[in-house]
């Protein structure tokens, strides 16, 4: 697909797309592509697609990702050693979440919005710090009250807990979640380890 | 996760070497001692598992491990399980106001509550394989781009003479009250203080932190001291460093 550009040069809706994806640090929104591009929306999204194909060949090095605040080149998990080795003295990572914070994360996902006694109740163990760290962490909020009996607190996810585990938006959370509760359905029988 | 081990050295009269797995709680421990069984889960040998249960209680407290209590109401609920499957029913009998503080009242909420903790469980370790895989991901960093975008909003001197004037005020405020001598301390050395703040980025991972965050005593020292290593960050290409206006507050941004 070729472009007339002011500047007179004849780019493809694509190559475009690739620079400024490129040099950004930041996800681009699909509206702000758009318009950079004048082109549709549509083609956008095709040409975003194209992009995203082209990069799954095993010898391209980076991933297009898709977050909740729009598009953002990554480079690919596979060479994650490579890079740590290359940029970073030793080996790199942020603090992963504990053991006790994902499965309190996982049952506000699902069952969103719910209370701390709902959590509690799950996990059969206390959980205002681990709530407390993760609303720190930005990944849950409180959402309002539950108008019941001593109107207590009700959580739910936020942006970041998406773009955290690399989801795009609420719907791909609930395909996965659709995904997940057929996955962990225990039929009455058959149930060893 | 490895299995409770108890060894017993021989001629050390007695002493025991205990291996114990570390549990977030009691469902997890119970779900550990049934898994261990390989039963199906809807026939679990109620008087086993309890017995084992309280067994790994009780070499938690020969270790003197502190026991959270939720770890008691669970032993509490298994006894209480078990007594009521041996003992008959008086016909009037209503548990509801006993079982109320326990976490469950017959086998089959057991059973329930142990789905549940398992199903979340499950989905806790998916939520963990993406967090491995975003992790592996890397960002351009913001200070890679050699794009300088300048706000032409904010100038770095005041404009006019009424402005001017304040802040030549404000100085002079600031000079009467403070005429302690400065010094780079001793006492807290450059490099004691790196380390600390370079190890509070890594621990809390991306968020924005403010000059503030990394002081303990907020004297004029420590500010000084904490100003410079910063500094020095932001040089090292480790921190960004952001002051929206003048003697604004210092925002950080860490790198990766």
């Amino acid at each position: 697909m070729m472009e007339k550009k002011k500047s007179g040069q004849a780019l493809s809706t694509m190559a475009i797309l690739e620079a400024a994806l490129f040099l950004s640090h930041e996800p681009l929104s699909l509206e702000k592509l758009r318009q950079v591009c004048e082109v549709t929306h549509q083609e956008i999204r095709e040409s975003l697609e194209k992009i995203k194909m082209e990069l799954e060949k095993e010898d391209r090095g980076l991933v297009l990702l898709e977050t909740p605040q729009g598009y953002q080149l990554g480079t690919k998990p596979e060479a994650a050693a490579y890079i740590e080795r290359m940029f970073f003295e030793e080996e790199y990572s942020s603090a992963p979440l504990s053991r006790a914070a994902l499965e309190t994360l996982a049952i506000i996902a699902l069952k969103q919005p719910v209370t701390r006694l709902e959590i509690e109740n799950i996990r059969g163990v206390k959980a205002d710090g681990v709530i407390d760290n993760l609303i720190k962490r930005g990944l849950i909020r409180v959402t309002g009250r539950r108008e019941a009996l001593g109107r207590p607190i009700l959580y739910g996810i936020t942006e970041d807990f998406l773009q955290y585990f690399g989801l795009k938006d609420l719907a791909e959370l609930e395909a996965l979640k659709k995904l997940w509760l057929n996955d962990t359905v225990f039929p009455g029988v058959g149930e060893t380890k | 996760m490895s299995t409770l081990k108890i060894i017993k050295k021989d001629g050390e009269r007695d002493r025991y070497c205990v291996k114990l797995p570390v549990f977030e709680g009691p469902f997890e421990l119970l779900f550990h001692l049934i898994n261990k069984e390989e039963v199906n889960i809807w026939e679990i040998p109620l008087a086993k598992i309890t017995e084992e249960y309280l067994l790994y209680l009780q070499s938690m407290q020969e270790l003197q491990i502190d026991l959270a209590g939720e770890f008691l109401v669970m032993a509490a609920s298994l006894l209480y399980l078990k007594s009521q499957l041996l003992l008959p029913q008086p016909p009037s009998f209503s548990p509801e106001e006993e079982v109320e503080a326990l976490f469950f009242g017959s086998k089959e909420e057991l059973v329930r509550s142990l789905l549940e903790y398992k199903r979340f469980k499950l989905i806790a370790a998916k939520l963990k394989e993406r967090e491995d895989q975003q992790k592996r991901i890397f960002l351009r960093s913001p200070a890679l781009p050699r794009v300088i975008i300048v706000n032409r909003q904010c100038s770095l001197y005041p404009h006019d003479l009424e402005s001017l004037k304040d802040a030549l005020q404000q100085i002079k405020k600031k000079n009467v009250k403070k005429t302690e001598m400065i010094s780079l301390p001793e006492e807290i050395p450059f490099s004691h203080k790196l380390r600390e703040i370079v190890s509070r980025l890594r621990k809390k991972g991306f968020f924005k932190y403010y000059l503030d965050d990394f002081l303990d005593k907020k004297e004029k020292k420590e500010i000084v001291l904490t100003f410079f290593v910063l500094l020095e960050l932001a040089k090292r290409g480790r921190v960004s460093l952001q002051q929206q206006k003048i003697f604004g507050e210092i925002c950080v941004l860490p790198l990766n």
